[in-house]
């Protein structure tokens, strides 16, 4: 087990990054809903969904690092559960994804990129997936991981599946990439909206069905 | 804008990295302790 003081200042470094991520994001983009630049005022609606999505989202792997760490290592019977695991490549792995968040909030706003910010969201979703399979055969700790790695997975393919399809079928709205990226969003949202209501809360009835199918 | 991406490729390797190193040690450590201990 990793010491505990020691966890505690690791895991502020994470606050760190979380919160200038969300400073940042919320710095660009706010203003610009409170007195938009744009003609129209619905122009301004993709950024309030684009900055809804990027709060719900570091919220809810902010949560889920911090349950993901409490079970591996610190709680009664972690070194029973997860005998092999490893407390500095779990951290590194937490290090880069929220740097990942962090760039995914300076990528808010990039007007001549209109493929960043969603492309980035698609970086987070499968990144767990990269950690899984690099500690799959070592730790036991990818126990706690792979329900959330695959969930992470399946809700990228449907995002993309759900992009490609009104790309090419629907017609445009607010221009070429909004109205694709905009329902592209839509499992994203729910898929978080459900993880953030059992990551509070004791009763992990949706996780746990899904855990018995993955067993 | 490739710059930055491919920092951030670097930044999401830098665990692997890492992990390796430690698989490397961890090996290093189990080999001297069979070498000790066929002595």
């Amino acid at each position: 087990m990793a010491q505990e003081g020691l966890h505690k200042h690791a895991f502020w470094l994470y606050g760190v990054l979380v919160g200038l991520a969300i400073k940042h994001a919320v710095e660009t983009v706010l203003p610009h809903l409170l007195a938009p630049p744009f003609t129209r005022t619905w122009e301004s609606f993709p950024e309030a969904v684009r900055l809804f999505l990027f709060l719900v989202l570091i919220i809810r792997f902010y949560l889920g690092s911090a349950i993901y760490f409490d079970d591996v290592y610190y709680s009664a019977d972690s070194d029973k559960t997860y005998p092999r695991k490893n407390y500095l490549v779990d951290y590194l792995f937490g290090v880069a994804h929220f740097l990942l968040f962090l760039a995914w909030a300076m990528s808010l706003q990039i007007k001549n990129s209109p493929l960043l910010f969603p492309g980035l969201l698609a970086g987070i979703l499968v990144y767990d997936a990269v950690w899984f399979v690099v500690c799959r055969r070592d730790y036991d700790s990818v126990r706690r991981m792979k329900l959330w790695m695959l969930i992470n997975l399946a809700t990228f393919l449907v995002s993309l599946l759900v992009y490609l399809l009104v790309y090419l079928f629907a017609p445009t709205f607010g221009g070429q990439y909004t109205m694709p990226e905009l329902l592209a969003y839509v499992p994203v949202f729910i898929v978080s909206g459900i993880d953030i209501a059992e990551l509070t809360s004791k009763k992990r009835i949706i996780a746990e069905w899904l855990e018995g199918f993955i067993r | 804008m490739a710059t930055g991406l491919l920092l951030l490729v670097l930044i999401a390797l830098f665990p692997v990295a890492i992990k390796i190193l430690v698989d490397l040690e961890k090996r290093m450590q189990d080999r001297s302790k069979k070498t000790a201990h066929a002595r």
